[in-house]
């Protein structure tokens, strides 16, 4: 199968600083390359456009031990490694511990196979899966083309309800929503050695910026810092996908609530699949915090959670698939402050 | 009747012992070489100097080629060989026995074939794909068939570039029986309505491959095709060479399901390359290229219309069944009446209607997948029964046993015919309204798995999950039935077996056939071990190979077992026979006295008489081996010969987020006799696998205005995994004599999927009070309708 591969440079790194300095010698053409499992399928269907050269140096950062590690202190939190694999999220003992939202997120990810190859930071800046931006005959926005073709063509499963601009397809990863959930930020390499801290929220576009990710051509996410929760905190992650081992999400909800004697005090409710970047539900949030979980509170905030909903077509469903996940994740979240 | 094995020549007599080997719950034969990976597949052939081939294919469904220039790829270094329509004019390929325009200038389909280059590797042979320029005119394709219906054919369309056109395109095919009419008059309930059914593709583990080389005078392909003999033979009629000069080998085919059930140009452009530069090459389609040319499964849209007595006696049946046949239809992989046919013969019905009508569009080819038309037809028919019974009052398992027949129709009698413009000219021939008679099946159990499954499933659960309501997440039970002919007989028909026994007393079975995956191998062998007496292991299967066969029948429509069956066992007896007739004289016997198990011949009154079946080869000539051949006729136009089976499933519907998890599938399959018990499970699961994608995720997506291939790759495409096969499957062979098959054992693999999305759609209406039509049944449709329904 790699036959049906273009021909490409293979450049392996073991420094972050190298890896930088690489994609700012090669400019446009090159690309990082870990996991791989989105990229090679890209390029395998040549995938491309004037914003989406399909890349000619592959810049290797699996050497880079920095990047495949998972460090964990109480007092800064969890650094994950943007190479560190889903597999090994899973399998951290304290992941698990600390911050079971990543554990069962990390279990709905794709398959087995690709999540012993995929990496956290190629979760977090995959590409749309929009079967027209995946398609190599359709020049969309995203490829630096006029058109979206979703609008009028087929959008039911991977595509925006709300906060989409020229491009209708949704974000698809299910981490960004766990990792927004959680507060991460990013930590991100520029060159001569600086490193910036961008929270994840600030990292996806959002409006008519058709970039996956802010990161400049020249710049590598390095890893993902996450604070540790507060005691009392509830975390809750559901994903509705059409085939159920292995799919993307048709919606999905990451909550993490931190309560204090009953009372919400930080509520992140955050939707995936349903727009074009991880959508945190503020209104919903608004609905709970500072106040005492219960039912009524519950069908408010799930309510709240698709406030503006825009739905296409044939997408329209999405917007109660969304409000019935919210609800369960809170009620989920209520039974146990119960126990 | 005399023979009812059909086979040429005296019948075998029966065996008078118990079986020692068939019956047995056995590994297949080439289990321990597949799991470990050493099992080689044609895909794995490297030949010393072997070239690579890639194809240039149209990104457009339909155009004209305007201009082609292969000058740049020709000059390529490495590039050793180029095929257009411009060196190739009046050469044509095969799909089945039908000419296709090997490199034509009409292109009807995304992905249809535009060059071909052979270069030193696959990394070359893909740059000079980039370095052809093609100037296309694009025309305007056909990509409705509704509207295709209501509309003028375009002027394009010829036999050339749509084959088989005049014979199919909007022609409707009609079953008539009795009078609708009066039927429909006699009826106290009537009920219509549309059902549609999607494209569904194979996802073959192992794509589409072939490794060809040619010496000069000799072309050998390994090939990936589920039958040899009907490769070599149009291989043959398109080079122009005699077939004795062709050798065809296919010892594992990577998975089949329709998908290779004949020779796909791939194979003959790697033998023309081969020819042209005298090298071998090997030709692979990429997982993108099957998806885009490999023959799916047609789209259709059916109505039904049903009438019935208040006590649930079907008096009438009316169908119009519409199918998206894509760029190509033949004879042999378009059937005409498919759709009909089994509502025409699933249940007893006096009066009749029943149109299917095709239409070519520019959305690919389509073609066999495991239970073709049924799937369709199933769906539809065993949709709109449980429709009926709910209408009636009735139970639906109580109502389709109301309607149960041992009879199928003569076709010979039944006004079936075409009209000659289909559905928008109506000027049909008018039916000859005879009495039609009824032909019985030669075995039919379908009542008994009907049962089976209703009582595995706790079929009482339906009365209380039908009046729970209110959950948040609602369980139902649904049942299916299905109806499938056995053996094809399609010419040129011939189903030949033989078996050698030499001095040193090797046995030897000789089958033309290719194993599919289901095991065709071990069960022949079973076949031929059990009447020769001897262990299985005893036996050296030459099969997948066009030298040391003789004809037989590719591996589709599960109709080698039943059509090779009786040819083996003929040519086992006759063998068998020779040797008793050596080893008697040496026993002081006379051959009919002697009998043969466990690799012993043996005096049948007093068994303790005995030699070694090894022993007993000694006394054959060691310059002339013992020959036993047999060969089966086509299906005789009495009894009917059919297998059947029924579903029955429980499913849990999450009334917030339109999933559906099926709990458990009770699976009753009447093969007639399982030969080997495990295998025959083993496709009970495959098909339920099958079914479950069909019912809920599977989809081919097109783009409208395009008409563009959307989603061809597994990323997109939703085939079930493993993980998605129900937590429980009780699969039940319902086992019976049929003394028209071999040992009773009728085809098995093929339609363990036919019942299931039909049997899913009616335990969804039992959960949520709605009836899905249109599958696949997505998370979008259930929530949909729920809402709907809440008004």
């Amino acid at each position: 199968m790699l036959s049906e591969l273009p021909d490409f440079e293979h450049v392996s790194v073991r420094q972050v600083e190298e890896a930088v300095s690489a994609l700012r010698t090669y400019g446009d053409g090159a690309k990082v390359i870990a996991g791989g499992t989105d990229l090679l399928a890209l390029m395998k269907d040549r995938v491309q456009g004037p914003k989406l050269p399909i890349p000619k140096v592959l810049i290797d950062i699996k050497p880079i031990e920095d990047m495949q590690r998972i460090d964990y202190e109480r007092a800064q939190g969890l650094r994950i490694g943007a190479a560190v694999k889903i597999r090994e999220v899973l399998d951290s003992k304290i992941i698990r511990k600390e911050f079971d939202l990543l554990s069962q997120t990390a279990r709905t990810i794709a398959t087995t196979q690709i999540r012993n190859i995929g990496t956290v930071g190629g979760n977090l800046c995959q590409k749309s899966r929009c079967p027209y931006f995946r398609h190599p005959d359709f020049l969309c926005h995203r490829k630096g083309g006029e058109t979206c073709f979703a609008f009028s063509g087929e959008h039911k499963q991977y595509h925006a309800v709300m906060k989409y601009g020229k491009c209708a397809s949704a974000h698809p990863s299910d981490l960004a929503p766990c990792l927004l959930a959680l507060g991460a930020e990013c930590v991100v390499a520029q060159g001569g050695g600086r490193e910036v801290v961008i929270p994840l929220e600030k990292f996806f576009p959002e409006g008519n910026d058709q970039r996956d990710t802010v990161l400049r051509p020249d710049e590598l996410l390095v890893s993902l810092r996450v604070p540790c929760p507060a005691e009392k905190s509830y975390q809750v992650f559901l994903k509705c996908r059409t085939r159920h081992s292995a799919d993307f999400a048709l919606a999905s909800v990451a909550v993490a609530l931190r309560v204090v004697k009953g009372v919400c005090m930080d509520a992140r409710i955050v939707l995936g699949g349903v727009a074009p970047f991880p959508f945190r539900a503020v209104e919903a949030e608004e609905r709970i915090l500072e106040r005492a979980l219960d039912e009524r509170l519950i069908g408010e905030a799930s309510e709240g959670s698709v406030e503006g909903v825009r739905p296409l077509p044939q997408n329209a469903y999405k917007s109660d698939l969304t409000k019935a996940l919210v609800n369960r994740a809170l009620t989920s979240i209520l039974h146990q402050m119960r126990m | 009747m005399k023979n009812p094995l059909l086979v040429q020549a005296d019948p075998p007599p029966r065996l008078e012992r118990e079986f020692t080997i068939v019956g047995k719950p056995l590994n297949r034969r080439d289990a321990l070489e597949k799991v470990t990976g050493r099992a080689e597949y044609s895909g794995d052939i490297r030949l010393p100097n072997m070239l690579y081939g890639k194809i240039l294919r149209c990104p457009h469904p339909r155009a004209r080629i305007v201009r082609l220039n292969t000058a740049d790829a020709e000059n390529l270094p490495g590039v050793r060989a180029i095929l257009t329509k411009e060196n190739t004019k009046g050469w044509f390929t095969y799909w089945y026995k039908i000419p296709q325009i090997a490199f034509p200038e009409c292109l009807t389909y995304e992905g249809h074939e535009v060059a071909a280059v052979a270069a030193e590797d696959i990394s070359i042979a893909q740059q000079a794909l980039d370095l052809i320029q093609v100037e296309y005119e694009i025309l305007r394709p056909t990509l409705n068939v509704e509207a295709a219906l209501s509309e003028p054919r375009p002027p394009l369309v010829g036999d050339e570039e749509y084959p088989g056109s005049d014979i199919f395109d909007r022609k409707e095919f009609i079953i008539r029986r009795g009078d609708v009419t009066k039927g429909f008059h006699e009826a106290e309930v009537v009920l219509e309505d549309d059902y549609s059914t999607q494209t569904q593709y194979h996802g073959t583990i192992q794509t589409r491959v072939c490794v060809a080389s040619w010496d000069g005078k000799k072309l050998t392909l390994w090939d990936a095709i589920q039958g040899v003999w009907i490769a070599k033979e149009t291989l043959a009629e398109s080079f122009g060479i005699p077939p004795e000069n062709i050798r065809v080998i296919v010892k594992n085919l990577g998975g089949g399901f329709g998908s290779k059930a004949n020779s796909y140009r791939l194979s003959y452009y790697a033998a023309k390359l081969s020819m042209l530069t005298g090298r071998p090459v090997r030709m692979e389609h990429s997982r993108r290229e099957e998806f885009l040319v490999h023959a799916h499964r047609w789209d259709c849209r059916i109505y039904l219309r049903m009438g019935a007595r208040k006590d649930g006696t079907l008096t009438a049946i009316s169908q119009k069944a519409v199918v998206n046949m894509g760029a190509a239809a033949w004879k042999e992989n378009y059937f005409p009446q498919m759709i009909i046919w089994h509502t025409s013969n699933l249940y007893e019905c006096p009066n009749v209607d029943l149109r299917q009508v095709g239409v070519f569009t520019n959305l690919q080819l389509t073609g066999p997948q495991r239970g073709p038309l049924n799937m369709p037809a199933i769906f539809a028919l065993e949709s709109h029964m449980d429709r009926m019974a709910e209408a009636l009052g009735m139970d639906p398992l109580e109502f389709r046993l109301k309607n149960y027949t041992l009879y199928g129709a003569d076709e010979t009698s039944e006004a079936i015919y075409v009209t000659k413009s289909g559905a928008t000219g109506g000027d049909g021939q008018s039916a000859p309204h005879e009495e039609s008679k009824r032909i019985p099946y030669s075995s039919k159990k379908l009542d008994e798995c009907m049962r089976r499954v209703a009582s595995s499933i706790d079929w009482a659960k339906r009365k209380q999950y039908q009046v729970s309501k209110g959950e948040r997440k609602r369980k139902g039970v649904g049942m299916a039935s299905f109806i499938v002919f056995q053996g094809v007989g399609l010419p040129p028909y011939e189903a030949n077996a033989d078996v050698s026994i030499g001095h040193d007393g090797v046995i030897r079975l000789h089958i033309g056939v290719v194993d599919i995956g289901a095991g065709q191998q071990t069960i022949f062998s079973m076949i031929a071990a059990e009447e020769l007496g001897v262990n299985l292991d005893d036996l050296v299967t030459h099969y997948g190979d066009t030298e040391n066969t003789r004809y037989a029948p590719s591996c589709f429509a599960s109709r080698c077992t039943s059509e090779m069956g009786p040819a083996v066992l003929k040519a086992a007896s006759e063998a068998r026979q020779r040797l008793f007739e050596l080893a008697a004289p040496n026993l002081g016997v006379r051959p009919e006295e002697l009998e043969s198990k466990y690799g012993i011949v043996y005096v049948r009154r007093n068994p303790s008489l005995c030699m070694d079946f090894r022993a007993a080869c000694r006394y054959i000539d060691p310059s002339s081996p013992i020959k036993g051949s047999g060969s089966r006729a086509p299906n005789p136009d009495y009894p009917n010969f059919a297998t059947f089976g029924a579903h029955a499933v429980e499913v849990e519907v999450d009334m917030e987020t339109g999933r559906v998890d099926i709990l458990k599938v009770a699976a009753a399959h009447d093969f007639g006799k399982a030969i080997n018990p495990k295998l025959c499970i083993s496709q009970i699961h495959g098909g339920i696998e099958f079914g479950v994608g069909y019912a809920l995720s599977e989809e081919g997506l097109f783009d409208s205005r395009t008409g563009k291939f959307l989603n061809p790759n597994f990323h997109l495409y939703q085939m079930p995994t493993c993980l998605d096969m129900p937590p429980q499957v009780d699969p039940i062979l319902v086992e019976g004599e049929d003394p028209y098959f071999a040992y009773s054992a009728k085809g098995a693999g093929e339609n363990t999927c036919t019942p299931l999305p039909a049997a899913i759609r009616n335990a969804i209406y039992n959960a949520t009070g709605v009836w899905f039509n249109h599958l696949p049944i997505t998370a979008d449709k259930i929530l949909t309708a729920l809402k709907e329904k809440r008004g």
